[in-house]
């Protein structure tokens, strides 16, 4: 168990004893939290192995969504709609590609110091798999040569939005999601190897790229959606 | 002869499914097999594929649903769309612009049908002639549009090759839509 009192209860919050359990021995005590502690998560930790765990995590999604979506962050009603679609793409990547399973979550946040008390929507996926340069070995390693690496990697599959599947159809998943978020100024970062790649909206100050960092085998996909300019702030 | 296809229930009973939403890629391959086999039992005609009672439809299922079914040509059977949302249409005329494709949207049986997908103008203002006025040669459309009948020409078989009118002979006509 973390030592911090704060840590505990928000990983209480999240959901992550759950998944955890079946992964680690845990010791200590997890602190209980009240019901309204819970208001921000829109999604705990929620394991994806297949297909069907997709369903399931868009069809439970949606009530929660809308209410934080279109009342807290003042998106469109559609914008519900356009969250379901990019989550669900979000978590197809990790059947998809990783080889393994993951896990995905949703919680809404104020952001007080980045965007001066606006709430924002994260959408966070993880998994331990094969991670973007493996996957996208075989097909790009030789277009990129020399350079072909974990950078590149996420460059080829969030920039140059290319698939591994030679399938004319495929890949059309992050260019949509990149998309919504373009409309909404929302941030995209995915980190997998090496390195990480952002696309940075206005309000953010990251960098697009970050290279040599300690190995993370795997890939995770954050998503944020704040608030539209002028929506309630806390 | 027009045919209803209710897509919320192909997903049901193919998928087995609480959810109505049309969501992976795996779903939209097993509804998009399900579909094309309702259409092979068909005899010519129009399929309606009714979206209203369909949740939210992501990128990959529109590709396979949608994107999949036109690229594999359905016999004699034109399919056309109906019951989309603001969302369903932004998503879908992505997967079909991305393949460059075209389909009609019949929104209500009284509205005007309209083109969804990647299709140039003047392909456009034939379509929308050809439904307010009914069949033509290219030379008539081509008079009525102050066009040379090889422009007009060009333009219906842009529509033929989408299989967005049909024609029969040298006559252009609308798809048989309620």
């Amino acid at each position: 168990m973390p030592e911090a009192d704060e840590v505990r209860r928000y990983w209480v919050r999240a959901g992550f004893f759950g998944p955890a359990a079946e992964l680690f021995e845990l010791h200590g005590k997890v602190p209980k939290v009240k019901v309204e502690e819970l208001s921000d998560v829109l999604l705990s930790v929620t394991a994806v192995r297949a297909m069907e765990d997709v369903h399931g995590v868009v069809g439970r999604i949606q009530e929660g969504a809308a209410r934080i979506l279109t009342n807290e962050l003042g998106l469109e009603p559609a914008a519900t709609a356009r969250f379901g679609m990019a989550l669900s793409e979000a978590c197809q990547n990790i059947v998809e590609h990783s080889g393994t399973s993951g896990w995905v979550a949703v919680h809404a946040y104020t952001f007080r110091r980045r965007l001066g008390g606006r709430r924002v929507v994260v959408i966070a996926v993880g998994d331990a798999g094969v991670g973007f340069r493996r996957s996208l070995e075989a097909t790009q390693a030789r277009r990129f040569g020399d350079r072909w690496g974990d950078a590149a990697a996420l460059e080829a599959a969030v920039i140059q939005e290319v698939s591994r599947f030679r399938d004319p159809g495929r890949g059309q998943g992050l260019p949509g999601i990149k998309r919504y978020l373009l409309r909404w100024q929302g941030k995209l970062s995915i980190r997998s190897g090496t390195a990480r790649i952002a696309i940075v909206p206005p309000w953010d100050e990251d960098v697009p790229m970050t290279e040599s960092l300690p190995p993370f085998p795997g890939a995770q996909l954050q998503i944020v959606i704040p608030a539209k300019e002028g929506a309630p702030t806390t | 002869m027009m045919h209803t296809i209710r897509v919320d229930r192909v997903l049901r009973e193919t998928v087995n499914t609480s959810y109505s939403d049309l969501v992976t890629r795996a779903t939209g391959r097993a509804v998009r097999t399900s579909i094309r086999q309702t259409i092979a039992g068909l005899e010519g005609g129009t399929a309606l594929l009714d979206f209203s009672s369909v949740g939210l439809v992501d990128f990959s299922c529109a590709d396979e649903v949608v994107a999949q079914l036109l690229l594999e040509k359905t016999d004699d059977v034109i399919v056309v769309l109906g019951g989309l949302r603001e969302d369903h249409t932004e998503t879908i005329e992505h997967v079909l612009t991305h393949h460059a494709l075209a389909v009609v949207v019949q929104e209500s049986p009284d509205g005007c049908p309209r083109l969804l997908g990647l299709v140039d103008r003047e392909a456009q203002e034939v379509f929308e002639r050809l439904h307010a006025h009914g069949a033509a040669d290219a030379e008539t459309m081509g008079q009525h549009l102050g066009w040379d009948a090889e422009r007009a020409q060009d333009a219906l078989d842009t529509l033929v090759r989408l299989r967005l009118v049909r024609q029969e002979g040298l006559t252009f006509a609308p798809l048989p839509l309620p």
